[in-house]
């Protein structure tokens, strides 16, 4: 959602991290091309990174297996609407993520209707598809988003953006802004709060 | 950033909730993230910013991992490849009507004959071919004779005798 570009010239990727090396936009490239060895060379590179994010969330290996291959799949999918906006990192995470999520409310879901059956399954007209509700959530927040970032307080602002387009972790953003961790945190979180603020008021 | 935007107390609730733990949410906040996809964004976004912790898998999983991927891929690569041969198809078309059609016009603006062929002289082959011919040298003429058939040297020596007749 908020994978966007900004006006502003923020620090460049550490490009000694294997996550912003060369070689990982060329292959970006290339797989969005349609060039599946690329693809597999990012799959090689990032497969941990993704991996321990479906496991943090779903704390089991089999779950967290299904969760990766979606992942990749939806991501080669995608591949070729994939701007740069953000750190190609920051996209596939949080692509997991969101995966990882879904996968998540579709276990408790599927759990709720075996305990009341008596309700009967959902008529398929009114059920929206994930995909379809994650690609327009994606498109319009986009642009709803890329509206409200410059309106963001500096600080909130700096530190979201670091985190988007730099991939940096919290301890290193700490210190770039002469910051502790915890502050850092809040203002990212009260950025992405302020940002839904913005783009729920744009869609109500 | 405007803080007079609306903004739910029910979105305050969720995402005060989410801050805390996006991972252990009541049902009531999990029943408003179903309804509320702006909430529901914000919690990927700030579930997806936290550094997952290392996680082991089993071994050799890894390992596996990228080409159980590659099989699973959709057909994207293939299509290049089909649309390619179309469009070299197509190219080979164009260029062929152009270079026929641009022959044909050249060919209808231009009547006179490009090559034209003079022969000053008789051909030196020819020139050379002469003398083997049979009747050309009298010294050869005996010579020539005996490669005749039967029929045609009696008919030879026959016409002979009539002009030696003939001359007094």
């Amino acid at each position: 959602m908020i994978a966007l570009a900004t006006q502003e010239t923020l620090m460049l990727p550490d490009t000694d991290s294997p996550y912003h090396a060369p070689e990982v936009r060329m292959w970006v490239e290339a797989a969005q091309a349609g060039d599946s060895t690329a693809f597999a060379h990012l799959v090689e590179r990032f497969q941990r990174d993704v991996y321990g994010k479906a496991f943090s969330i779903l704390k089991n290996h089999l779950d967290a297996d299904d969760v990766v291959q979606e992942t990749f799949l939806r991501v080669f999918r995608a591949l070729p609407g994939f701007r740069f906006e953000s750190s190609f990192r920051t996209w596939l995470i949080t692509i997991t993520t969101r995966q990882a999520l879904n996968f998540l409310d579709r276990q408790r879901s599927s759990h709720e209707s075996l305990d009341s059956m008596e309700g009967g399954p959902e008529h398929a007209a009114l059920r929206v598809e994930d995909n379809q509700m994650t690609t327009l959530l994606d498109q319009e927040s986009r642009r709803l988003l890329r509206e409200a970032m410059p309106l963001l307080p500096k600080r909130q602002k700096q530190a979201l953006m670091l985190k988007l387009e730099n991939d940096w972790k919290y301890e290193q953003i700490a210190q770039e802004m002469g910051s502790s961790v915890g502050s850092v945190k809040a203002h990212i979180f009260h950025a992405i709060k302020n940002l839904t603020r913005y783009v729920q008021g744009a869609q109500s | 950033m405007s803080e007079a935007r609306t903004f739910p107390q029910t979105c305050q609730t969720a995402l005060a909730a989410i801050e805390a733990d996006p991972l252990a949410l009541s049902t009531e906040v999990l029943a408003h993230l179903r309804t509320c996809p702006a909430c529901a964004e914000a919690r990927v976004q700030w579930l997806a910013l936290e550094d997952a912790p290392f996680a082991l898998a089993p071994a050799g999983y890894f390992g596996n991992l990228p080409a159980r991927i590659l099989r699973k891929l959709p057909t994207r690569s293939e299509t290049r490849p089909r649309l390619g041969r179309w469009i070299w198809a197509a190219a080979a078309v164009i260029l062929m009507s152009g270079v026929g059609a641009t022959g044909f016009w050249a060919g209808r603006a231009n009547q006179q004959p490009l090559v034209e062929a003079t022969l000053p002289h008789a051909p030196k082959e020819v020139q050379e071919l002469l003398p083997e011919a049979p009747f050309q040298e009298a010294d050869d003429a005996m010579s020539q004779l005996s490669s005749l058939s039967n029929t045609d040297a009696e008919a030879v020596l026959a016409r002979m005798e009539n002009v030696k007749t003939k001359k007094p």
